[in-house]
């Protein structure tokens, strides 16, 4: 009898049970971003940053000030680029290269969001907000993807780059940028 | 004996169960809508968890529902659920014809009712756009963009995918070795029509033109020409779009706008004169339904299939005239133009899935042959045991007529029809009167557009109400 009853209820597990998706190790495998690659990006960068020793040496031994502005996201993926922006400014910090602006100032802050509204370009709104601040240099990103599906599989391309201004100049001093290409595990179709 | 047979029947009535609820649930939420009547209550029972296998389709209704019913936060939170659940799909072996694996065994006892919904590109594409829309209401134009960017890049993945399933389709054809009845082969015949190699056939210039606006707004204004092209590309006689189009090719493209020059009365540049675009949304998707048919085998044996179709809506675009009207009292009429009939990429999508259908079909209607005649040898066995075992396995395949089903699911909140209007002045814009097929109206009085400013606007007409919205106001330029 048990026999029986097991196939009926096999008939309606198998009518009822969807798909249960077993958990996929997203620091590691397909083609979504994940924390660790943010990670991995950002630091990539930090410490060639840090670890330059030929901007060091134009910066004459001095610890200047910067403001670190905002990492832009230009993907196709809600990334918190905050959390981004966090990261490197631990890296900076930890370096001694650099004096952080810390941007806490109430009435600049109104200003400051006049400048984001005014739709000035990356490169002009960032010296404008150094100016507000007082910063000799300014630093700011973009983190960009670009999705490609080739044959069955999707690839996603992601780069982020850096650029650290000088605010007086308007001169780029220090560029870089960083890659990561994801595929997606299996095929598509 | 009599046991054996309530355990059949228990079994299949479990199976048939299991798979009828969603029609209905929408069919509620649909006239619940057109009577602007939808509450939170009665949407908690399309709240189903990930295992079950309506859980895409119903995270993409809720998400449209709470779109059309303006409560944003839940629109972002569905439509992410939706827009997660298609991206670990991507990471997933999914077989051709867009089915995933695990559900097959099911299939084939049962129905298709049994696989997971796993959507289509146009429905992706579809969830990530009003994701976007949904950010301009929180007046968020960043996170609007991301979206954006990824519906372009679903529209992108459409084209690839697409290649490849038609190439696999022609090769399912090839293999499956079986013959239609003719009202079947009619009735495949006929939703296979619009299979004509068409980009407005499965790409979406409503999409591509609402996307070429966002993206012109940010300042994004070589994103905007590509937008404009392939919207153009899709549909090119739209007024708007080659609108659009020549006056950013003037700026940008010189040679594109000669190409375009003489089409269409040109537009002058928009910057310090107040804009309105109006999208105006007609009816839903209608459900597909259930046809019965025949089918003969290579070996000479019939059954009885179930194919989903779509009916002939018979809903043609309603006409709508748009009142700009100006801060100095005139008014100016404008006549709104359709941009996409969203059904007949749902149409497409169905045709384009026909010979992935037919193949689980044939597949299902041999299995059941070979159970009823492995039960029957087992009947007829010496073994009680065996010839109990048997009578199930032969009373599956016997209901195989009973159980086919067809799989009728599709995302049905989607508009049928989408039209769009924009006007420019130079005067302020304080009201809009949408007028539709001369005999019903709505005023949006909750509206002023200085000079410099854009707006967007949305009107979802249910046929019965009519919702609508100011999503969007950019700052002055």
């Amino acid at each position: 009898m048990r026999k029986y009853l097991s196939i009926a209820l096999l008939l309606f597990l198998s009518a009822c049970g969807g798909t249960s998706y077993q958990a996929v190790d997203k620091n590691t495998a397909g083609s979504a971003f994940s924390a660790m690659d943010q990670k991995m990006l950002v630091e990539t960068l930090s410490n060639k940053l840090v670890n330059d020793q030929a901007f060091r040496a134009e910066l004459g031994g001095e610890k200047p000030t910067l403001l670190i502005d905002t990492i832009k996201n230009k993907t196709s993926e809600h990334i918190d680029t905050e959390s981004m922006t966090d990261t490197l400014k631990v890296g900076i910090v930890k370096s001694r290269m650099f004096s952080i602006i810390n941007r806490d100032k109430m009435d600049i802050l109104a200003k400051e969001n006049a400048i984001a509204q005014s739709g000035l370009g990356d490169s002009q709104r960032a010296t404008e907000l150094g100016r507000l601040w007082g910063a000799k240099y300014v630093m700011y990103g973009n983190f960009s993807s670009i999705v490609n599906f080739v044959g069955s599989q999707k690839q996603v391309y992601y780069k982020f780059t850096l650029i650290v201004q000088n605010i007086e100049t308007g001169e780029e001093v220090w560029i870089d940028e960083a890659e990561l290409n994801k595929v997606s595990k299996k095929g598509l179709f | 004996m009599q046991i054996f047979f309530r355990l059949i029947f228990l079994g299949v009535f479990l199976l048939l169960a299991a798979c009828s609820s969603h029609k209905s649930i929408l069919d509620d939420e649909i006239a619940k809508l057109k009577s602007n009547t939808v509450e939170e209550k009665s949407l908690k029972e399309l709240e189903v968890s990930e295992s079950s296998n309506d859980y895409l389709l119903f995270m993409q209704e809720l998400a449209r529902i709470y779109f059309i019913k303006d409560d944003v936060d839940n629109a972002l939170l569905y439509g992410k659920k939706s827009t997660d659940y298609y991206n670990r799909l991507d990471e997933k072996a999914v077989l051709a014809g867009g089915r995933v694996g695990s559900g097959l065994l099911a299939a084939t006892l049962g129905n298709d009712n049994n696989l997971d919904y796993t959507g289509s590109d146009y429905e992706r594409a579809f969830d990530y756009f009003y994701s976007s829309i949904n950010y301009l209401k929180k007046n968020d134009l960043n996170s609007a963009l991301i979206d954006i960017r990824a519906t372009s890049d679903i529209q992108k993945l459409a084209v690839a995918r697409r290649e490849a399933r038609i190439a696999a389709a022609h090769d399912k054809i090839n293999k499956t070795n079986y013959t239609l009845s003719a009202d079947t082969k009619a009735i495949l015949d006929k939703n296979s029509r619009m299979l004509a190699d068409t980009q407005s056939g499965f790409l979406n210039a409503y999409i591509y033109y609402i996307s070429g606006n966002i993206r012109e707004l940010s300042g994004d204004l070589n994103g905007a020409m590509v937008d404009y092209k392939l919207a153009l590309s899709i549909n090119p006689t739209n007024r708007y779009i080659l609108q659009d189009a020549m006056r950013l090719a003037k700026l940008i493209d010189s040679s594109y706008y000669q190409s375009l020059k003489g089409s269409v009365e040109e537009v002058a540049d928009y910057k310090q004169k107040a804009t309105v675009i109006v999208v105006y949304e007609q009816g839903f998707i209608p459900a597909k339904q259930e046809f019965r048919g025949t089918i003969w085998l290579f070996d000479g044996s019939f059954y009885t299939i179930a194919l989903p179709y779509y009916p002939d809506s018979g809903v043609k675009p309603n006409t709508v005239m748009v009142d700009f009207f100006k801060t100095a009292g005139e008014s100016q009429r404008t006549k709104m133009e359709v941009l996409t009939d969203v059904y007949t990429l749902a149409q497409n999508d169905l045709a384009e899935n026909y010979p992935f259908i037919m193949a689980r079909q044939v597949s299902r209607v041999i299995s059941k042959g070979v159970a009823q005649n492995v039960g029957r040898n087992m009947m007829n066995g010496n073994n009680n045991n065996n010839a109990g075992l048997g009578l199930l396995m032969y009373g599956v395949g016997a209901m195989s007529s009973v159980l086919e089903s067809a799989d009728t699911r599709s995302f049905r909140v989607l508009p049928h029809y989408v039209q769009v209007a924009k006007f420019n002045s130079s005067q302020n814009i304080n009201k809009l009167k949408i007028l539709v097929n001369s005999n019903r109206s709505i005023e949006i009085a909750d509206i002023s557009v200085n000079l410099g400013e854009t707006a967007l606007v949305y009107v979802v007409d249910t046929g019965n109400y009519i919702y609508s919205k100011v999503v969007f106001k950019s700052r002055k330029t």
